[in-house]
């Protein structure tokens, strides 16, 4: 990954799902990426403790829940790389360990830090 | 440059919101033009700040059976949805699917919540035995608003303590624009 904030003027966050081979068994893992400017994006804290504050949303039929998937895991210093004026960095989500639903149906999951959105996933899990 | 599409009311009233409420108001967004709008999505609208006295609760200011609240310890927010009447299976009625999140931007803990449902028996529908003429094509793609309105104290479960906090909503694939809003007490 490439975390080089140089010249970044945007802010982003893009998730995906990490393939599993036609593998099911293993759920819904998810890989992210961020690029954040301090100032743009609404983040009151800096560094590594910016994955504290990624906030994980999904939804399934009548099912949803927002959690904070890394509120109580230690994070290093080296999980994310910091400029002067931003950072970024890279994760990954096994989405059936962090939320209270599963089985199958159509998952629409985001992710958000700051004042940030991701892209929504829309994941068809039978 | 182009013309936007809708406009944010400002200095708009959010204490006359109605929670649950599927109408719009003063505060809900503004599209360009409410029948033929391109717009596609979702808005939101809601206040820059709002102050909660020091004392009482809001256990003492139940939601009525329709899901609307009243007192001081209330938080609204105004929007819409406008989809193509094929979205989800919805036929254009999505208001009561949105999703609604607000993040305390000091602590991260989040709150989500879906506008409350009717807490009384409604009249069953009066069955013709008529059957319902599926939609030509054309009325598949045709974009539907719908509007929303959220107290994110009833409806999300939000504290009522200080805390600055980001809002936004989302549906199916769709998400809104975010929005911070300040929280008082005093």
């Amino acid at each position: 990954m490439n975390n080089d904030l140089t010249n970044k003027s945007e802010n982003s966050i893009v998730i995906e799902r990490l393939s599993t081979n036609g593998n099911d068994q293993n759920g819904i893992v998810l890989h992210g990426k961020f690029d954040l400017e301090y100032e743009t994006s609404g983040l009151l804290v800096r560094g590594s403790e910016v994955l504290n504050h990624i906030i994980l949303v999904a939804t399934r039929s009548g099912n949803y829940q927002s959690v904070t998937p890394f509120k109580d895991v230690i994070v290093f210093e080296d999980d994310v790389r910091e400029s002067d004026s931003g950072c970024g960095g890279v994760f990954n989500i096994n989405l059936f360990n962090k939320i209270l639903f599963d089985g199958p149906g159509d998952y629409y999951i985001l992710c958000s830090i700051g004042s940030v959105t991701s892209n929504i996933l829309h994941v068809e899990h039978y | 440059m182009a013309d936007k599409l809708y406009q944010m009311p400002e200095n708009c009233d959010f204490s006359k919101v109605i929670n649950a409420d599927t109408h719009s108001n003063e505060c809900t967004p503004v599209l360009d033009n409410k029948f033929f709008s391109k717009f596609s999505g979702l808005l939101i609208n809601g206040p820059k700040e709002v102050v909660w006295p020091k004392n009482g609760d809001p256990s003492d200011y139940p939601a009525g059976p329709w899901g609307t609240t009243e007192g001081p310890f209330r938080l609204m927010v105004a929007g819409l949805v406008r989809t193509e009447y094929k979205t989800l299976g919805l036929k254009g009625e999505a208001s009561e699917e949105v999703l609604l999140v607000a993040v305390n931007q000091q602590t991260a803990e989040s709150y989500s919540g879906k506008m409350p449902q009717p807490d009384v028996d409604t009249e069953p529908d009066f069955d013709m035995g008529l059957e319902e003429i599926p939609p030509t094509d054309e009325e598949q793609n045709k974009l539907l608003t719908s509007y929303f309105n959220f107290d994110l104290v009833h409806d999300l479960g939000l504290p009522i303590k200080e805390a600055s906090y980001n809002v936004y909503a989302t549906l199916g694939e769709m998400k809104s624009n975010s929005i911070i809003i300040n929280t008082k007490v005093e």
